[in-house]
């Protein structure tokens, strides 16, 4: 087990883009818009989020991780539906659990759970309701946010009709309706298809453009690489790693990684590999090698080819690292997975 | 998609217009709309409601009338009133000249006892038996006392029995656990905590928003019952129907703690029914106090002994005065209510398991 | 990686032969009942269970300790009591491993079943309909009717947890406290009228269950459609029969007393003896529990020739 990317460093770093200056207008929000400090949480046992601390300002921020990850648990803490266990989760200065943040925040949630009898418009319209404005002004913002969303002349059907993307638009109308400050998205993009896709993709830009902060979760890195550059990766509750995806590529290059490979002559393969420029350090034993590397996607690529060129028998090749093992899956193009 | 400016015009900068009062009344609407949505709960209380009715409306519509006189003393046998009439003195003398049929069947005609054998030879004691003898038959055909046999006897079979211990704990538990419980099942609980609302709030609307169901299904039920029952179920309407309502409040709010509480709440409910409201409220220590329905019951046996009623039969167990039943009635239901407030708004509900 | 990896990872296809459907019928029993045992309430449920199971578990036991006394009266939490009076109140409560021992406890357990059956329908049955786990089942090489063949055998393995199972040990216990080889030999008979009052009970509840659960899904209406014979139509049977004075047969109505009815004829009690007393012909009940039988497997046949079981 090496030791884990230093990820303090970047905590801090906030996109700085997106911060619209006009937003700056009272005490309240010279406070950090979303703010998790030490937040941990635990479902009886299982520990689903570790110790998390980051800060959004504003801007789209992309959550990604595999499945399981914490993705989830971390945007429930944010929408304040569950309390951490420990540490602390504020929207701009009030606890995330407090009614009042819920007025800067609009959820999104990966549930697929409508009161399936109404038709679009109508829940749409409850919930605007239930935000608490009054029966003409809801009429107003529901029109209004199913028209931004794209969904005026198809709201009028029994949500229990509606395909997967219209749901979700809806879903995503219900969470503009008070204009949030933050819109917290779970999984906007899963089961959507390509052209929906690139409609949902311009829409989060746009309300990107008019000052909105975007916290986004998907387990596909390529599909939030459209949308914006600032991630934040998750494996296993904790946090991995944070930054813009150059940021974390140039961090990854330059520490170094333990990749464990079982083959059948590890001595051989270990003499070949010490001749590669990425390779710092191999350690072998009774069932096969670890290895220390640099620039894990030149040492990957140079490990195939040497393993094709003399024909060795790879039983098992496994990065060391949890966390850099999932930033890693995400950078290299896989699913989370080496 | 659309544009820029149809956004920054209609959904920008409107916070002021939020109200927490709309939306806790929003909801209550809401709350009170989804029950009406689950049709197959009203229709399957409207089913049972229609059998118990049925049976009452079946009593009601025979001679009897909830009366006892026109009532089998056993199984195929003669009514109390043949019985009372046979006891008086002109049926005694005439029984005297009847052959004795030692066959005849037995359960279809009593043969007098000795002591009931008119004794001429002796007048003094032949009078006096035969005035003892015909008070049964005088009580009998005394409105007064058949009245009120009735209404008693309407009282402990129908209210007590049929409404206070079947319907109203089954009809209030369906509606009032499903006020949250059905969020929970359908999980669209979701929806109704990521509003701008205190989490209290929620808990309290959707009970407001139940409780008008409760109160329509229980207190309609009551007054089916009531009204199938004839003469003694319209006074039985008059006297009872604040304590039926009073009783169908409280479970309503224990019942819409346990739809907080658990995930199958009805379930829950119908151990607490059957175990506490049933089995506990019946028992004869102190440990009854701790059951809603018998508070109602107390209520319902002052109201009958204030009504003049000889309430003897009525079978309640040490009931607590009207002043006492009706606090602790209001007080365990504001009490549960705060209860269930401060419980849901630390609660957490995971929709994936 | 752009590498060959034919030599790493192959596919290979399954090389067995499937057993057929209706171990398939098994296994969706075996799910449904671990499904049913990973419920903190079902536990819950078979607490009460065990309470009535140990009410005459023990009271078995303190009917043989009370024989036991020769003297006049015995100390009984503090309180002197005859024994004469206890053992006559012990013997007309039936705790002496006789007929009316099982029966009485069957009896009892009835209502915390009727409980158990509510929640079990709407776990294993209405849960796949409501949160579209239905599919995954119908997906496999299994029919529809081995599906509701499943869950009949896990609602009938539920069911017989909480009847027939602790009746059978109340019989063993009650051999050990008397002479036991003389009772498990003359009482044998005992343990056969057991075993089919269970198999009445798993047969007719396991159907009824299912059918009821098939039929509205949801907890709420289940529970009331579920209560509604139970309770309320034994409410209205004794009522009829033991207040008003109507003819006996009008009991039928009250499906549990049908079945204890069939099943005191499998244990082989003497019909005088059943309280409470009026009651209609073992015949004429057998028929009635034949015919809620038949009506549940017309309609589940009904529902699974219908297409829209699969939303």
């Amino acid at each position: 087990m090496g030791p884990p990317i230093p990820t303090e460093a970047l905590l801090r770093t906030d996109s700085g883009r997106g911060s619209d200056s006009s937003l700056v207008t009272d005490d309240c929000s010279l406070k950090p818009l979303l703010l998790f400090e030490h937040a941990s949480k635990w479902y009886g046992p299982v520990l689903a989020l570790n110790q998390v601390t980051l800060e959004l300002t504003g801007g789209i921020t992309g959550l990604v991780g595999a499945n399981g990850a914490g993705k989830s648990t971390l945007l429930r803490l944010a929408t304040g539906q569950i309390a951490p266990t420990l540490g602390r989760v504020t929207v701009r200065g009030t606890d995330a659990r407090d009614w009042r943040a819920r007025r800067l925040v609009g959820y999104c949630p990966d549930a697929d759970a409508f009161y399936e009898d109404l038709s679009g418009r109508r829940f749409v319209r409850v919930m605007a309701r239930l935000c608490g404005y009054a029966r003409r002004e809801a009429d107003r913002r529901t029109d209004a946010a199913l028209d931004l969303v794209g969904m005026t002349g198809r709201a009028d059907r029994p949500l229990r009709g509606y395909s997967k993307g219209m749901r979700q638009r809806v879903k995503l109308a219900q969470a503009l309706l008070h204009d949030p400050e933050l819109l917290v998205l779970d999984e906007p993009l899963s089961g959507i298809d390509p052209v929906g896709r690139q409609d949902l993709l311009g829409l989060f830009r746009q309300l990107a453009a008019t000052g909105k902060c975007l916290l986004v979760s998907s387990h596909e890195l390529e599909a939030l690489e459209k949308l914006t550059d600032h991630v934040v990766v998750m494996a296993r509750g904790r946090v991995a790693a944070v930054g813009t995806l150059q940021q974390i590529r140039d961090r990854l290059d330059d520490y170094p990684l333990s990749v464990r490979v079982e083959v059948d002559r590890p001595r051989e393969v270990a003499r070949r590999l010490l001749a590669l420029p990425e390779v710092v350090g191999v350690e072998v034993d009774a069932a096969g090698l670890v290895v220390r590397a640099h620039h894990p996607k030149r040492f990957f690529a140079a490990f195939g080819r040497l393993t094709v060129e003399d024909g060795w028998e790879v039983r098992r090749l496994e990065p060391l690292d949890e966390s850099a093992h999932a930033v890693l899956g995400y950078l290299l193009g896989g699913s989370g997975r080496t | 998609m659309a544009s820029d400016t149809v956004f920054q015009s209609s959904i920008a900068n409107h916070k002021s217009d939020i109200s927490p009062a709309r939306a806790f009344w929003a909801l209550v609407l809401l709350s009170f709309e989804r029950q009406w949505r689950v049709r197959q709960v009203g229709w399957a209380a409207a089913g049972l409601l229609a059998l118990i009715v049925t049976a009452v409306a079946v009593e009601t519509a025979r001679p009897t009338r909830w009366g006892f006189a026109d009532r089998p003393i056993r199984r195929g046998g003669m009514t109390y009133r043949e019985y009372a009439a046979a006891l008086r003195p002109a049926a005694r003398y005439n029984a005297l000249t009847d052959p004795i049929e030692e066959e005849k069947d037995f359960f279809t005609t009593r043969r007098p006892r000795a002591a009931e054998y008119p004794s001429p030879l002796d007048p003094t004691r032949d009078a006096l038996k035969s005035l003892i003898l015909s008070v049964p038959s005088v009580v009998l055909s005394t409105d007064r006392y058949g009245a009120d046999w009735a209404f008693l006897n309407f009282t402990r079979l129908a209210v007590l029995g049929a409404y206070l211990s079947f319907v109203l704990p089954l009809f209030t538990l369906a509606y009032a656990s499903g006020a949250l419980g059905a969020d929970r099942e359908d999980r669209s609980m979701v929806w109704l905590l990521t509003r701008p609302v205190p989490r209290w709030a929620v808990y309290l609307a959707k009970f407001v928003g139940a409780l008008p169901w409760c109160l329509l299904f229980s207190g309609g039920g009551f007054a089916a019952i009531c009204l199938a029952g004839g003469a003694p179920g319209r006074t039985a309407l008059g006297l009872y129907w604040p304590a039926a309502l009073g009783g169908t409040v409280a479970l309503a709010a224990v019942f819409h703690l346990f739809g907080a509480l658990f995930r199958r709440p009805v379930v829950v409910g119908l151990v607490y029914v059957f175990f506490f409201e049933f089995l506990v409220a019946a028992l004869p220590g102190s440990l009854k106090l701790l059951s809603l329905t018998f508070y109602a019951r107390s209520l319902m046996y002052n109201e009958a002994a204030a009504a003049g009623y000889p309430v003897g039969m009525l079978a309640v167990n040490q009931p607590v005065s009207t002043a006492t039943a009706w606090a602790v009635l209001a007080a365990a239901a504001a009490a549960v209510t705060g209860l269930g407030m401060w419980l849901f708004s630390r609660a957490e509900f995971r929709d994936d398991v | 990686m752009g590498v060959q990896t034919d030599s790493l990872l192959r596919y290979r296809p399954w090389r067995g032969t499937p057993r057929g459907p209706l171990w398939g019928a098994a296994a969706v029993a075996r799910v449904a009942v671990r499904l049913l045992a990973g419920r903190r309430l079902f536990w819950g449920l078979a607490a009460l269970g065990l309470m009535v199971f140990f009410f005459f578990f023990y009271a078995q036991y303190l009917f043989v300790w009370i024989k036991t006394f020769t003297d006049e009266t015995v100390r009984f939490a503090g309180v002197p009591v005859a024994v004469a009076d206890l053992s006559k109140f012990l013997g007309r409560v039936n705790l002496d491993g006789s007929v009316h021992t099982f029966g009485n406890y069957v009896w009892f357990q009835g209502y915390i079943l009727v409980i158990v059956l509510a929640l079990a329908g709407s776990v294993l049955v209405g849960n796949d309909f409501a949160h579209g786990s239905l599919p995954f089942y119908l997906s496999k090489p299994i029919a529809r009717r081995h599906y509701l063949l499943g869950k009949v055998l896990a609602v009938g393995a539920v069911v017989n947890l909480f009847t027939t199972l602790p009746a059978v040990v109340l019989w063993v216990q009650a051999g050990l406290l008397f002479d036991w080889h003389t009772y498990y030999v003359d009482n044998f008979h005992l343990l056969v009228g057991i075993l089919g009052y269970g198999l009445l009970l798993t047969v007719t509840l396991g159907l009824l269950t299912v059918a009821t659960a098939v039929w509205v899904r949801r907890t709420v209406p289940m529970v009331m459609a579920w209560v509604g014979p139970f309770v309320l139509l034994r409410m209205i049977a004794e009522w009829v029969v033991d207040g008003l004075k109507y003819d006996p047969r009008w009991r039928l109505i009250d499906l549990w007393n049908d079945l204890y009815l069939c099943g005191l004829w499998c244990l082989g009690a003497d019909p005088r003896t059943i309280r409470p007393p009026a009651q209609p012909d073992v015949w004429e009940a057998a028929l009635v529990v034949a015919g809620v039988c038949g009506g549940c497997l017309l309609y589940l046949r009904r529902r699974v020739q219908a297409v829209e079981i699969v939303q």
